[in-house]
């Protein structure tokens, strides 16, 4: 087929498609000039039989003319209104969309995993432990002496003699230790038990996150260092911290944390009880005693480690007043995070 | 513990408000929970005279009293109290006053006489319980002034939230330590003067310890002919703003003490001693005696006991006795200071379950050498207040001397900890501010007051600097070292896979009590063998779940009472079984519950019951996460349907069970509509998960897809048409797709048509027709011989 040919067809074809007024005439026109049976088609599919040369420029001038064609039948369909989709009979666009549910984490969960994500991003691995530990690991290695008032702090469910339900994550300090060699740093999260009776403060159960570092030379500022750094991330760069001193047999100097409420900015609410201040963790320098159990050495290693209450941070972000409401597992509660 | 701010000012020199005292303290680890006024009832109260006391004419249990409230003011109140006479002062609530029960003072008519203000008792003025009659005032209160004022109740209690550690700080000259280290003024202590008659006491008792090792320490004194009565009003102010109950002179005096010193002491009735002796023993098992609560307690060896040589009169440091309590009618006393071993009076208290004020502070560990003083401190104030003669001396038995600790302080090591550059003088300055003693040198020399037993090692002196010095001024450092890149937990990242799974199906995430039901988990499986709590807090909360289902079924009971229509929940979870080991086994498990129906809450979709499918579909969620494949087959639990309880199998291991729980069962879980449940093992799931994949490459041939319709015997299961289907196939069979399920008019009853679609390609070649006829051809011949399967049109 000639040159000619090919720009007679495309001539015919724009006339033809001049002409059009409705999107079924454009069809029946994109049938005739590019559907199977079409001179344009049949000069494409009869390539194989030409020579090199020939091959090329022939097939560059169909394509040409095919591209051409098609524009023309699109640019025309465009102008006189284009086509109807099959979306358009009566559609009520109002009406909700068809989604498909998903279910959701459950908030302790999803505030455990933001927890860990800001945790590693500072180079802490995860551990974890048993539930069902023994004295030794629960309070003996961690620096609880026997008969001492410091037993009475932590609540304890016995399943057997000196084997109880953990009353913290801290036990995973101790594994942690006797498998590794500093530096160590490690956040250990996971359920803890206090034997107290249920209520809107206080639930048998609850979760903990545990975190300890030990490295020479790891000092109270470091401790403080990595703390207000996790509280700005989780709660926001204008986060303000307090660290007061405090008691924990396995650490010394021990500090409870507070930030200041955001409820209020410190000026007191209920959330705060008035106090301005809410108390999100404990924390401390690792006692010596407690590397002395595990055979470190105090004098080499120092270290700090911290631990905070899951539901108590969630509850703290997301102003919830009754912790059993975790444990309730209503869908309607559930749905909401 | 509860101390006044007014007894704090007049221990030690600060200029602070009580917040501002509050914040300060709580900075240094003397936590200031509350601050309240000592008393809010007392607004329009003031202390009125009674000029006279005339009988009501019509009421014969109210009197007439013309109340004097300052010079030419007088007034007209009617009064029911027994004990209101001429002359007495007491509180006159004025109208606008409001009383402890929220009652409004005005001006009322009783009986026909107008009473214009109202008499009060303690109780109604919530300054005590007492409410025998109308309170009496000091002959010296001022007519008209204000009650706060004349009852110094114008002051505020700090409620403190203490650390077990502190016992230092249980007393008001224990919290003054810490104002002084705080503020620099010294500590103003109060000083004993006692006029000791020439009898000795060492004359009239004897004391002697059978078990020194629970007892170091023990010291009389002997007090004759005292007169028991109120104590002064100060003093009964300060226990008040303290928390503790006025009772009479003596036992006030000893509570004051207490509060001041921090070191109980107890007063006995001598004249009730059967021999003039003290003798401190272990009680015997068995041993029966009446503490001053009117209780009988059982003893047994744990408790350490003060006996007279024949019986007992208190236990040590715990309670009184009530037969030895000083009563009204006491003249003489035997006063005891002692000092008891912690951990003896910390399992008297565990056996015993008895906690008292003296108990705690000797269980935090007390200090021996204070003994003498706060012995010297009860007795001048028993001199002064409740009359008496002090006997010459005292009996003190002290045969393990307790002495303070010493030990060596690197200031540099106080410095490295803290990250801090404090020099040597700074930390003296502390530690003596703490009255601590130190002898300088390259490293310090520590001497630690024999109050504070916490302290024993360098590294609690270093603490002690800290809080002194202050955390807030304590640097804050970022990264000092360590590696920060760390890999993932496997089983947290599996875990959240599997979480991603469920959740993407609409699955929500459940968290339920470990602690669960004895009841509901037999039911579930009478012959379940459970690690079991050995002091519960209650009996429904009594073992550790053996299974996950429980919880799930509660949780399922919770969402259908509240009218939730679509329940899928899931839980991955640890569970316990006993091991007869030290530690019981704990696995984790990943259970699911389907409930009601799916996707009908929407106008879009027609909602559906929820049948097996659709947990197994979730259940091929799971499955999709490993490299192994799974398989059902029937099983019988009593706990599950018949018709639908499947044991799960992974690869070679039974990973778990699924289908639906026996009605029977869910009514004992309050349950009316039916429960779909799977509980699959995830240790074994875990383990089988699929390890990074590489890349497939995209088939570049197209594919060709045959739609086929057979009819078969509805008892033949899909898997073995599927089976069949696979074998009869070639290596371009790849995939196969079961399009339908039909059953009813269209095909003969007891048969049932499945569609499948059967997906071919090759790596090499686009397939022609003829290729794709002869593989269906051996399928449909294959189906037809194996199950007698024919073709639908």
């Amino acid at each position: 087929m000639s040159d000619d040919r090919i720009a007679q067809i495309v001539t015919e074809a724009k006339a033809e498609i001049a002409q059009c007024n409705s999107a079924d005439q454009i069809e029946s026109l994109r049938v005739k000039y590019l559907g199977r049976k079409s001179a344009v088609v049949a000069v494409l599919r009869g390539l194989k039989d030409l020579d090199g040369e020939q091959r090329k420029v022939a097939g560059q001038q169909a394509n040409e003319a095919k591209e051409q064609i098609e524009l023309l039948l699109a640019d025309h369909l465009q102008s006189i209104g284009g086509a109807k989709s099959n979306q358009s009979a009566g559609l009520d666009y109002t009406l909700p969309g068809r989604r498909y549910p998903e279910g959701k984490l459950h908030p302790i969960t999803r505030t455990l995993n933001e927890i860990i994500d800001i945790f590693y991003g500072m180079g802490f691995e995860v551990a974890l432990g048993p539930e069902v530990e023994t004295e030794y690991y629960n309070f003996g290695a961690l620096n609880f002496p026997p008969d001492h008032p410091a037993r009475d702090m932590q609540d304890t469910f016995y399943v057997g003699k000196d084997v109880l339900l953990r009353t913290h994550t801290s036990p995973v300090q101790i594994r942690e230790f006797e498998k590794r060699k500093p530096p160590v740093r490690i956040i250990a999260p996971g359920r803890s038990y206090r034997q107290e009776a249920i209520s809107a403060r206080s639930y048998c159960v609850f979760y903990q996150l545990e975190g300890f570092y030990v490295d020479h030379n790891v000092t109270f500022a470091d401790l403080k260092g990595v703390l207000v750094a996790f509280a700005q991330t989780y709660f926001g760069d204008d986060v303000k911290l307090r660290f007061r001193p405090s008691f924990f047999p396995f650490t010394e100097p021990s500090a409870e944390v507070d930030i200041y409420c955001f409820l209020c900015g410190g000026k007191g609410c209920r959330l705060c009880k008035h106090e301005g201040w809410l108390e999100i963790l404990g924390c401390g320098m690792i006692d010596p005693n407690v590397f002395k159990s595990v055979n470190y050495d105090p004098e080499v290693y120092s270290g700090y480690a911290f631990g905070m209450g899951i539901e108590r941070i969630a509850m703290l972000k997301y102003r919830i007043d009754d912790i059993r409401l975790f444990f309730d597992n209503d869908i309607r509660f559930l749905r909401q995070f | 513990m509860q101390i006044s701010y007014n007894w704090l000012r007049e221990l030690v020199d600060f200029g602070w408000d009580t917040q501002t005292l509050a914040s300060k303290l709580t900075l240094i680890g003397t936590a200031v929970e509350s601050v309240q006024p000592v008393s809010t009832n007392l607004e329009n109260v003031v202390v009125g005279k009674i000029l006279t006391v005339e009988p009501h004419p019509h009421a014969p249990g109210l009197k007439i009293c013309k109340v004097e409230l300052g010079r030419d003011v007088q007034m007209n109140v009617v009064c029911g109290a027994p004990n209101v006479k001429v002359g007495m002062k007491s509180p006159l609530a004025l109208s606008g006053a409001v009383l402890k029960d929220g009652l409004r003072i005005q001006s009322v008519d009783k009986q026909g006489v107008v009473s214009e203000g109202m008499l009060c008792s303690q109780a109604e003025l919530g300054i005590s319980e007492d409410h025998s009659g109308i309170m009496e005032l000091e002959a010296t209160a001022k007519s008209g002034s204000d009650l706060k004022t004349a009852l110094s109740l114008d002051d505020v209690s700090l409620n403190f939230d203490l650390t077990p550690n502190r016992a230092d700080s249980l007393s008001a000259i224990g919290i003054a330590r810490d104002i002084a280290a705080l503020c620099g003024s010294p500590v103003k202590r109060p000083t004993a003067e006692i006029k000791e008659i020439a009898d000795k006491a060492a004359a009239v008792v004897d004391v002697s310890i059978e078990d020194p090792i629970g007892c170091p320490r023990y010291a009389a004194r002997v007090i004759k002919g005292v007169k028991i009565g109120r104590s002064p009003w100060w003093m009964q102010q300060r226990l008040l703003a303290s928390g503790i109950r006025a009772i009479n002179s003596i036992v006030d005096i000893t509570n004051y003490v207490m509060l001041e010193y921090g070191h109980p002491l107890h007063a006995f009735d001598f004249a009730n001693f059967a021999q003039p002796r003290v003798l401190v023993r272990r009680a015997t098992d068995g041993e029966v005696f009446r503490t001053l609560d009117g209780i009988d307690r059982k003893l047994n060896s744990d408790v350490l006991l003060i006996t007279d040589g024949v019986k007992p009169v208190a236990i040590a440091g715990i309670m009184g006795g009530e037969f030895s309590e000083v009563t009204n009618k006491t003249t003489d006393i035997l006063l005891e200071s002692a000092y008891f071993d912690p951990s003896v009076i910390r399992r008297g208290r565990k056996y015993l379950g008895l906690q008292s004020e003296s108990q705690t502070r000797f269980e935090r560990g007390a200090d021996p050498n204070i003994v003498p003083i706060a012995l010297d401190r009860v007795a001048s104030l028993i001199e002064h207040l409740a009359g008496g003669r002090v006997l010459a001396g005292i009996v003190d038995v002290y045969p393990q001397k307790i002495h303070p600790v010493k030990l060596e302080l690197r200031p540099s090591r106080v410095n490295q900890i803290l990250a801090t550059e404090m020099s040597a003088p700074v930390m003296i300055d502390i530690l003596h501010a703490l009255e601590f003693k130190v002898i300088p040198g390259k490293n310090l020399t520590v001497e630690v007051p024999t109050f504070r037993p916490d302290v024993t090692r360098e590294i609690d002196v270093i603490e002690e600097i800290a809080r002194i010095y202050g955390y807030e001024k304590i640097p804050t450092r970022l990264f000092s070292g360590g590696k920060l890149l760390v890999s993932r937990n496997p089983r947290e990242v599996f875990a959240a896979k599997a979480r991603e799974s469920l959740i993407g199906q609409g699955y929500y995430e459940v968290v339920t009590n470990s602690i669960v039901d004895p009841k509901q988990v037999r039911r579930l499986d009478p012959q379940q063998e459970c690690v079991e709590i050995l002091n519960p807090i209650s009996e429904d909360l009594k073992w550790l779940r053996p299974s996950l289902i429980s919880g799930l079924l509660n949780a399922v009971y919770e969402n259908i009472s509240h009218q939730v229509r679509t329940i899928k929940l899931f839980e991955i979870g640890t569970v316990m079984a006993p091991s007869g080991k030290q530690l019981p086994n704990e696995t984790q498990r990943i259970a699911l519950a389907l409930s009601g129906s799916d996707m009908g809450e929407n106008w879009a979709f027609h909602p559906t019951e929820f049948t097996f499918h659709d947990l197994k579909g979730a259940i091929e969620g799971i499955e999709r996460l490993t490299d192994r494949r799974v398989i059902y087959s029937p099983v019988s639990n009593a706990a599950f349907d018949p018709a639908c309880c499947f044991e799960v199998t992974m690869g070679v291991e039974t990973i778990g069970i699924c289908g639906a729980i026996q009605p029977a069962i869910l009514r004992a879980f309050n349950i009316k509509a039916e429960v779909l449940v799977a509980e699959l093992n995830f240790e074994v799931i875990l383990a089988s998960a699929s390890p990074t994949k590489s890349y497939q490459q995209l088939p570049r041939f197209p594919i060709s897809e045959r739609d086929i319709a057979i009819v078969v015997d509805e008892g033949v299961f899909c898997a073995e048409l599927l089976e069949t289907i696979r074998n009869a196939a070639d290596q371009t069979l790849v995939e196969t797709v079961v399009l339908d399920l039909y059953k009813g008019k269209q095909v003969d009853s007891g048969k049932k048509s499945l569609a499948f679609r059967l997906v071919f390609q090759d790596e090499s070649r686009t397939l022609t027709d003829a290729d794709i006829e002869r593989v269906l051809n051996k399928m449909v011949e294959s189906l037809k011989s194996k199950h007698g399967a024919t073709l639908r049109a």
